[in-house]
């Protein structure tokens, strides 16, 4: 009986995975976020020189900065509008749109700044252990996803269990990866300071309170795993664009 | 002479706001997501990767 629940439950987890990307594929508003995404990775560090600190050596801070605000708007932009364009007022869009905003900012701006301070590791390593680290958050998103369905007395529990995750996340790295795996998390974690830290607890207190109020948790997982894709896309071309 | 203060109505309807102060109003917001936005983003990004000269 157990079993047969536990299959079911991943079964259901894995259609909407692949709902997730067929959507992203098939000329859903995903597509539209991904190809506006990429138009803007490529335009933003152009733009960075207008800024203060933007006239720097390239890459500079300024061009992080402004590719991750522009990432940040489209994200929210498209997640209010599938949230208003199917009618759900359960007010589960500015959550999720919290939650992938601290995604961003790990990815946009924690993540050149460790490669930028691991000078032993190449290019090439680097996009491969931060492609691997996209599998961790996608374990994140579907403990997330199958907490909401269990409505937990307190999701603080569930917010420690994804923290612990993403610390264990480092450990499992190291050993699968080596040495390169190893490096990279600990400039990750070194380099942002305790940016990280407290950017990986609010990404999962924030993740926990989205599915909470999503009325189709299927859905917010869908949009959820669909964005993490879009925004690691992103990463490579911007790691290849601003470091190669 | 009536010294009675104004009786609060909850049921009274608010003036609705005219085009100019939705446009005033939107512009500030605008503006003061785009500041604040990019304000805290590039603090986390010149306290991670450095202000390289």
């Amino acid at each position: 009986m157990a079993v047969g629940v536990a299959g079911g439950a991943v079964g259901a987890t894995l259609r909407h995975l692949g709902t997730g990307l067929r959507r992203l594929v098939s000329g859903d508003r995903l597509t539209l976020l991904a190809v506006l995404g990429l138009g803007w990775v490529l335009l933003a560090p152009e733009l960075a020189p207008a800024l203060p600190y933007g006239e720097r050596a390239e890459p500079n801070a300024a061009q992080f900065a402004l590719t991750a605000f522009g990432l940040v708007l489209l994200t929210g932009a498209y997640l209010r509008w599938s949230a208003v364009g199917l009618g759900d007022g359960s007010g589960w869009w500015p959550w999720a749109w919290a939650y992938n905003s601290a995604i961003v900012v790990i990815k946009f701006i924690l993540s050149p700044a460790a490669y930028r301070n691991t000078p032993t590791t190449s290019l090439g390593e680097f996009v491969w252990v931060g492609l691997v680290a996209m599998v961790f958050y996608v374990v994140g998103l579907v403990i997330v996803f199958h907490a909401a369905a269990h409505r937990p007395r307190s999701k603080l529990a569930v917010v420690a269990v994804l923290v612990v995750v993403a610390v264990a996340a480092r450990w499992v790295a190291a050993l699968v990866l080596g040495a390169g795996g190893e490096e990279y998390f600990r400039h990750v974690y070194r380099g942002a300071g305790v940016l990280l830290p407290l950017l990986v607890a609010a990404t999962a207190y924030l993740a926990v309170e989205a599915f909470d109020r999503a009325a189709e948790r299927g859905r917010a997982l869908q949009d959820g795993f669909a964005l993490i894709l879009v925004h690691h896309l992103l990463w490579v071309v911007v790691m290849v664009r601003m470091f190669d | 002479m009536n010294d009675r203060p104004p009786v609060y109505d909850p049921n009274a309807r608010r003036k609705p706001m005219n085009t100019i102060g939705k446009v005033v109003v939107g512009v500030c917001l605008a503006f003061g997501l785009v500041f604040v936005g990019m304000s805290i983003l590039m603090f986390i990004a010149l306290a991670s990767y450095g202000n390289s000269k």
